[in-house]
């Protein structure tokens, strides 16, 4: 069933149409979700209630367009919203403390690790938890760009503002980023970026992740 | 000038990945609630009375008439629940519910039940498209909350003398059915849901845990439930309540009857609510009801009793939930950092990938390491009785002939389950 046909399907009541929709693209929606949230669960959540709301209102979605870019934004801008309130019900300090220790502890794990997992585990879990301290906006414009694979253009048309406030909070969230996988260099809160010459091990792989983009 | 390559997106989707696996399936949750959306009861309009009243409680010049009005209201109430215990008259679903749950076994006691059924609306192309009647034998034994541990369904139908057999112990359900299936096979069912489509599990027939099932359910989605019109069955008055979507069926719609009096299950009906999914409808009516203490059971009742020439179903390991079992078992023998999927889509051998975190490690090690989850299920039907030693080791023997070609040689695209296919570098947006 492609997609045409499963959006033409929906629209004369047949839920077999959304069926396919849902087996199409729910990956996909609940990993960019959870990239936003942090929370796997709120993620999945979050997709379901996108597709049920696509369900009720594809009427008025025009089958010209692609079904994906159109859900798959809708869901990133729904996670935006839901990751903004929940970061307001978390007390800041609490989050603080949490995140240093978490930071501590894979430090103190990688040293356990054997080397091969050591090179995987360091990539993500530096990652992961700069992300964590990444605002939700600032995940979003990473997550369109990077996973999504959204053009600076087309993130513009969706986030309804000018391509250079577009390029610019790219080049904030980047620099954010590089910064927080760089803990005691640059300043993480206005998002300068840090020098790598000293980079240790741990660390330097993701940093050079990012720093191809700048 | 074009962007310069980034390892930013991979680490991405590897982050993704590793927290949301491709086996993600949240289409059974979505049909449920879409169907029940779709299907849910009209909002019942507020009589215009208690409109009134609503709105002259919110005037504080009227407080102590509604406070008089209320207070009428609860000595009223309690007036009817004295009635309705000494003269059981259902006054609403919860507390038919509350009364049919309390309809519960002793300890050590079964219950043996028998239904005439009626089947019709099945599949075309389906050997019995007229329908079908018969009976459903169940055997059930409960806890002491009176939720069925174990039970036995039977159910032997007119067409071509069709007898199918399902046990059901906890989650795990055991199914000889041989004519049906049109091979001698037992099969080991991870879960009451695979059960078949036209069948229904055996704690339906049980009417105290159907109504411990429905308080749940309601207690989430209180507009599935309704009570209907007060009728007759076969004689007996009984209470009626429907539901929409339940025991893992989002498609259905059961009715159940339940005595006024007694508030055992006399009966029950099912249909299909969505029509592209086609299901049998059901009518069910009680014959007898016994409830017998344990030690008056027949030896063997709780058991499957298929023939000693029946052989265990083999194990489908493109199933994902078997596939998620084997490669966790993987991980754990091996320590390993490379996933059994990757290992197996990029073709490599597994005993080879094994070994490079685990040099230790050999090939028959490998294989018993990745059957122990199969083979804690096989052991655990032997133990309960089900299924006998030879057709265990039988099983064990099929299993490993399948798992072999994975540690030996890489398989197949077709042997993955489904979405392994998929390679990681895929659009993330499902064009590509």
């Amino acid at each position: 069933l492609d997609e045409q046909e499963a959006i033409t399907r929906l629209k004369a009541g047949d839920i077999g149409g959304l069926e396919a929709l849902v087996r199409r693209y729910q990956v996909n929606a609940v990993r960019a979700a959870y990239l936003v949230t942090r929370d796997r669960s709120l993620a999945e959540d979050l997709v379901q209630a996108a597709f049920l709301r696509a369900y009720e209102r594809i009427t008025q979605f025009d089958a010209r367009r692609p079904f994906g870019p159109w859900f798959l934004r809708s869901v990133v801008n729904d996670a935006v919203k839901a990751a903004g309130r929940q970061q307001r019900q978390i007390s800041l300090d609490d989050q603080g403390r949490t995140e240093g220790s978490a930071y501590e502890g894979h430090t103190t794990d990688r040293a356990l690790l054997p080397e091969a997992v050591l090179e995987r585990a360091e990539s993500q879990d530096e990652v992961r938890a700069a992300l964590n301290r990444l605002t939700p906006q600032q995940r979003a414009v990473l997550v369109r760009r990077y996973y999504l694979d959204q053009s600076e253009a087309e993130m513009a048309v969706a986030l309804a503002c000018p391509p250079g406030t577009v390029k610019r909070r790219l080049h904030t969230a980047r620099g954010r980023l590089l910064a927080l996988l760089r803990p005691g260099d640059g300043d993480a809160a206005t998002g300068t970026p840090a020098p790598v010459a000293d980079a240790s091990v741990a660390v330097a792989r993701p940093i050079q992740a990012v720093r191809r983009d700048d | 000038m074009p962007e310069p390559p980034s390892r930013l997106p991979f680490l991405l989707r590897e982050e993704a990945a590793y927290v949301v696996p491709d086996e993600l399936d949240l289409w059974p949750a979505i049909r449920a609630e879409a169907l029940t959306r779709q299907y849910a009861p009209q909002e019942i309009p507020v009589p215009r009375h208690q409109t009134l009243l609503h709105n002259r409680a919110a005037d504080p010049g009227r407080t102590r008439l509604v406070g008089l009005v209320a207070a009428l209201l609860l000595a009223g109430s309690g007036l009817a629940g004295y009635l309705r215990l000494s003269n059981p008259l259902p006054a609403s679903a919860q507390v038919v519910l509350r009364y049919a749950a309390a309809v519960r076994l002793a300890p050590r006691q079964v219950l043996h039940v028998r239904y005439l059924l009626t089947v019709t609306g099945m599949q075309k192309g389906s050997r019995a498209t007229a329908g079908l009647r018969g009976v459903a034998d169940v055997w059930l034994t409960a806890d002491a909350r009176g939720a069925p541990t174990v039970s036995v369904q039977t159910l032997t139908m007119s067409h071509m003398n069709m007898i199918s057999r399902y046990v059901q112990v906890g989650q795990q359900v055991y199914a000889y059915n041989p004519e049906m299936r049109g091979d001698h096979v037992i099969v080991l069912n991870p879960a009451q849901r695979a059960l078949p489509s036209w069948v229904e599990p055996s704690a339906t027939y049980l009417g105290s845990s159907v109504a411990q099932d429905l308080t749940v359910l309601t207690q989430r989605f209180p507009q599935r439930l309704r009570m209907l019109e007060h009728q007759t069955l076969n004689g007996h008055a009984v209470d009626t309540l429907t539901v929409d979507g339940w025991s893992s069926r989002p498609g259905q719609r059961t009715t159940f009857y339940f005595d006024a009096q007694t508030y055992i299950l006399r009966g029950f009906d099912a249909t299909s609510l969505d029509p592209t999914y086609p299901m049998p409808s059901w009518q069910a009516r009680l014959v007898s009801s016994t409830v017998i203490p344990s030690t008056a059971v027949a030896p063997r009742t709780f058991r499957l009793n298929a023939p000693a020439s029946a052989q265990v179903a083999p194990f489908d390991l493109t199933d994902p939930a078997a596939f998620q079992a084997i490669a966790r078992a993987f991980t754990s023998a091996c320590h390993s950092v490379t996933s059994m999927k990757t290992a197996l889509m990029t073709r490599d051998n597994l005993l080879v990938t094994c070994q490079a975190t685990a040099p230790s490690m050999t090939a028959a090690a490998l294989l018993a390491a990745l059957a122990a989850p199969a083979a804690t299920a096989l052991d655990g039907a032997v133990a309960a009785g089900q299924i006998t030693q030879a057709q265990t080791l039988a099983a064990r023997g099929a299993l490993h002939d399948q798992l072999i070609t994975w540690i030996a040689r890489p398989p197949a695209q077709s042997h993955l389950p489904p979405g392994a296919a998929s390679t990681p570098a895929a659009s993330p947006t499902g064009n590509s």
